[in-house]
C-alpha cells in the first residue's frame, strides 16, 4: 500500500469518535437543530484534523498520545500510564464528591447522590476487572 | 544474600546505528516504530519489549546480550 495512504489511516477509536460526532451532526441537522449540528460537526472535523495531524511521520509523541494515535509499543505503554493516572484521579474525585454529597445532602434521597454512588461503584468494578485482566495477561 | 533489583539497561543501539550509517528515523522506519522510540532506547529512557529487542537483534545481526546489557545500581 502507498505510504501516503497508510499514513491517512486513523485509529479505530478515532474512527468511532469522529463518526459518532458527524452522525450526531447529521441527526441534529435533520431535526433542524442547527446549533447542535454545527457543534457536533465542528467537533468531528476538529477530531479528524487532530487525528490526521498526529498520523504525520514527523508528529511528536505527545501529539500522538493526545490524539489517540498510537504508533508503536512505547506509545501504547505511555498511553496506559496516562490512562492509569486519569483513572486514579477520577476514582479519587468521585470518592471526594460522594463524601461531600453524603455530608451535605441530609435527605440521602437526591438523584445526585445515587448518580455519584453509581459512578463510584462503576469505577471500582472497572478497576477490579482491569486488574483481573492485567493479571491474567501478565 | 540480598540481590539488588535496581538495574539500568545499557544499549549499543546508537553505536550500531551510526556504524550502519542510519538516522534514527531510518532505523525507526525499518523496525516499524517511531523515531522517538529509537531515541528513548538510545538514551536509556525506554526499555524495549522482548519482541522489539529481538527485532533489533535480527536487524543488526547481533545477539540481544551484545546489544543490551544490564547494570546493577
Amino acid at each position: 500500500m502507498l505510504k501516503s495512504v497508510e499514513r491517512l489511516r486513523i485509529s479505530t477509536i478515532n474512527v468511532v469518535l469522529v463518526s459518532a460526532l458527524l452522525l450526531g451532526a447529521l441527526a441534529e441537522a435533520a431535526l433542524g437543530e442547527w446549533q447542535g449540528a454545527i457543534t457536533f460537526g465542528v467537533g468531528g472535523l476538529c477530531g479528524l484534523a487532530g487525528a490526521l495531524n498526529a498520523r504525520r511521520s514527523g508528529a511528536r509523541d505527545v501529539t500522538r498520545l493526545n490524539a489517540l494515535e498510537w504508533r508503536d509499543e512505547r506509545d501504547r505503554t505511555l498511553a496506559k500510564l496516562g490512562f492509569a493516572v486519569v483513572g486514579a484521579v477520577a476514582l479519587l474525585m468521585v470518592l471526594a464528591q460522594f463524601i461531600v454529597v453524603v455530608v451535605t445532602d441530609t435527605s440521602h434521597h437526591s438523584p445526585f447522590m445515587w448518580l455519584t454512588l453509581s459512578q463510584l461503584l462503576i469505577l471500582c468494578i472497572a478497576w477490579g476487572i482491569a486488574n483481573s485482566v492485567a493479571v491474567r495477561r501478565g | 544474600m540480598v540481590t539488588s533489583i535496581l538495574v539500568t539497561m545499557k544499549s549499543e543501539v546508537r553505536s550500531l546505528r551510526t556504524a550502519a550509517g542510519l538516522s534514527q528515523g531510518a532505523l525507526a522506519a525499518e523496525l516499524g516504530v517511531s523515531r522517538q522510540t529509537i531515541n528513548a532506547i538510545e538514551t536509556g529512557r525506554y526499555d524495549p519489549s522482548l519482541s522489539l529487542a529481538a527485532q533489533l537483534s535480527r536487524y543488526f545481526k547481533q545477539s540481544i546480550e551484545e546489544i543490551f546489557d544490564v547494570e546493577e545500581r
